[in-house]
């Protein structure tokens, strides 16, 4: 760590304390299920901008049931693959409680084009864009596709590294055990 | 029930790779020969109530005791609390699309010098503090940096009181010598709009985004939008239009002396897939270069989608004017008739004069059918014609091949057979210069496998072609390696 600017680092800490004076209160997303998984990492919250507007708040997400976090590319054959299957996966299952959310790890070279790709899939669930790697590095992300499920009290239930025809169906395994595992332990 | 919070968490992860092999020709060019080698890097954070500590670590060991090392190339510490977000340490960041500014890593991607062997991650983070505030009416992220021979400070606001709507600018300055004698300036302002937030339920949506950017200059001359070539300048405007089925983007740009060494704005280049015109591809040279970029996608209920793009560039880098030109189609046949097979037809036709390519045209088929349950196979096979323009003489043609057939088991791993030729004099085996040019082929198997759901292992022998390849919309060299090379990806 090198030495740093304090004239800069105090205006760029003054400018930033301005802008959270403007802040609404935090969510409340607190999840209040309970679920009986092994001891296993437990998933960072995160905060994101869908590209349909509006914001994916895992803690919020979470609340609602298990949530299924899809890091991929416009430019990544397996991910092309995957992402039909998640979108099966959110069809039969988002009345239950589940959230797919797509996380696109494009560079600015794509931007522009996540929407349209998400547009030719047809995908149903929301996708946001990972534009600065903050949430690829919390997640400590190496390949593509990376897929996290969540489950409702945060811990991380079940991940694959990359995409092989047939990966589907295991997260699809994963999904229906916690589901009925939530249904069964959840106090309402 | 409320679920305990988990009160410290350690996160790891480990990308190991060791290599037993040699450069391509290494007697030829005197190099030592049969060297081996491991390169590590160890990612690990600390998270505590709102608080994350973290480093990563990389070594690299040979057999030749050369440019190996060991030590810490980043260390962090990093603080989140209701819309606020501080980071002290090594960084990455982004301002608006990347004219000004981005720091940025490929997760994954380990660079290797093609001449010393060294390997690194890549990684262009930024080593200072930065600030991230998000509010109901907008955002800042201000940031201040110093490396061993410049400090890079700035920033950016934005303001989105409306819902889809949002209007902010960037500022970047870069001092170096004695005192900050040198200086330069770079500043943008940008608009985004989607008028399908804005007004919730229209048919059709049209995100829009524009952002215009200037060197040394100041906030009364950045007004003027002027676009000269004596103006550093860079311009980049981005739309899509999403109907039902249908959807199209379209991107504009124009940057002029704009290669700032810190920054990375869109290309306007189709980033590929496949790997024949993923490596053809054209890189931006921001030094001088506009042009556009169109592409369209329709989604065939139950059939798959078809894809069309063009993109094309003019500029004069280096006073002679230069032209780039891309034509794509590709369909991908998915019928939900025959959901165990899989099927991408491409075709590309391009000229780079960029890059003394007069023409060249690629097509190939992807073909991915399912069997036994979850068993798989992929065939690919691509082809590429191209003419390069020589300085003396006439125009050189040459053809690369590629095929590549892989068996994959979900949830254990894949084997795959790789096949490249290719008759391009750039690439001929030394020893055989003079003379007709013999083709070069590449042989190679790659086998991964699954070891429970934290670590991926990967196993590559036989002959890498060498050459520039894309990753994340970003274009490196690929070292070219004849041998052996174990690759262990983990997460904790």
């Amino acid at each position: 760590m090198g030495h740093r600017t304090l004239r800069a680092t105090a205006r760029a800490a003054g400018l930033a304390l301005l802008m959270s004076v403007a802040h609404g209160a935090p969510p409340a997303g607190a999840a209040t299920a309970t679920i009986t998984l092994p001891e296993r990492r437990r998933a960072a919250d995160f905060r994101l901008a869908s590209l349909n507007g509006g914001t994916l708040d895992l803690a919020e997400l979470r609340a609602r049931g298990p949530v299924v976090v899809d890091f991929w590319a416009t430019w990544c054959k397996p991910c092309l693959m995957a992402l039909p299957e998640l979108n099966r996966l959110h069809e039969r299952n988002a009345a239950r409680g589940l959230t797919v959310v797509g996380v696109s790890v494009d560079g600015p070279r794509n931007f522009s084009k996540v929407r349209s790709f998400a547009n030719r899939l047809r995908l149903g669930f929301p996708v946001a864009i990972d534009r600065d790697e903050s949430l690829q590095q919390l997640y400590q992300v190496k390949a593509f596709p990376t897929t996290f499920l969540i489950a409702p009290d945060g811990r991380i239930a079940w991940t694959r590294q990359g995409y092989l025809p047939g990966d589907g169906e295991a997260l699809a395994r994963a999904v229906e055990a916690l589901l009925d595992t939530t249904a069964v332990d959840t106090i309402p | 029930m409320i679920v305990a919070e988990a009160r410290a968490q350690v996160t790891v992860s480990n990308i190991v790779e060791a290599q037993a092999g040699n450069r391509p020709f290494a007697e030829f060019f005197g190099q030592p020969t049969n060297p081996t080698s491991i390169y590590d890097e160890l990612n690990a954070e600390l998270a505590l109530s709102g608080v994350r500590l973290g480093f990563r670590y990389e070594s690299l060991d040979n057999s030749r005791q050369t440019n190996t090392y060991r030590t810490f190339t980043q260390r962090y510490a990093d603080w989140t609390a209701s819309g606020l977000h501080v980071r002290v340490g090594d960084f990455y960041t982004i301002l608006g699309r990347g004219l000004t500014m981005r720091a940025f890593e490929l997760p994954g991607v380990v660079l290797q010098d093609a001449v010393t062997g060294r390997r690194s991650s890549f990684s262009r983070e930024l080593d200072g503090v930065r600030v991230d505030a998000d509010g109901r009416f907008g955002s800042v992220r201000a940031f201040s940096a110093q490396d061993a021979s410049s400090t890079q400070s700035g920033g950016q606001a934005m303001l989105g009181p409306w819902r889809g709507a949002g209007v902010g600018a960037t500022y970047v300055r870069l001092s170096s010598g004695a005192g900050g004698a040198n200086s330069q300036e770079f500043g943008s302002g940008f608009v985004q709009w989607d008028p399908s937030q804005t007004w919730s339920g229209a048919p059709v949506a049209l995100p829009l985004y524009a952002e215009y950017a200037q060197a040394n200059r100041s906030a009364s001359e950045w007004w003027r939008f002027e676009r000269g070539d004596a103006v550093p300048h860079a311009l980049y405007v981005g739309s899509e239009a999403l109907w039902g089925p249908f959807a199209l983007s379209a991107e504009w740009k124009d940057y002029r002396d704009f290669r700032t060494g810190i920054n990375d704005p869109p290309s306007l280049v189709r980033e590929h897939a496949f790997p024949l015109p993923n490596r053809a591809t054209h890189v931006l040279n921001a030094v001088s270069e506009h042009g556009v970029q169109l592409e369209g996608s329709w989604a065939v209920p139950d059939w798959g989608t078809v894809t069309v793009n063009h993109s094309r560039a003019d500029g004069t880098p280096s006073g002679r004017a230069l032209h780039f030109e891309e034509s794509y189609f590709e369909t991908h046949l998915a019928a939900a008739r025959w959901p165990t097979v899989e099927a991408t037809l491409f075709f590309d036709r391009d000229i780079d004069t960029f890059v003394q390519i007069a023409g060249r045209e690629i097509y190939g088929v992807s073909l991915t059918g399912r069997f036994l349950g979850p068993w798989s196979s992929t065939l690919d096979l691509e082809k590429l014609d191209a003419e390069r323009s020589a300085v003396f003489g006439p125009s050189i043609g040459f053809t690369d091949q590629v095929a590549t057939l892989q068996v994959a088991r979900s949830g254990w791993g894949t084997l795959a057979y790789l096949w490249q030729r290719t008759t391009d004099p750039d690439e001929e085996d030394p020893d055989l210069f003079g003379g007709d040019v013999e083709p070069r082929v590449y042989r190679a198997w790659n086998a991964s496998a699954l070891i429970g759901q934290s670590h991926t292992v990967q196993l590559f022998v036989g002959e890498r072609r060498g050459g520039p390849a894309c990753t994340a919309g970003t274009c490196y060299e690929v070292a070219p390696f004849k041998g052996a090379e174990l690759r262990l990806i983990s997460r904790f």
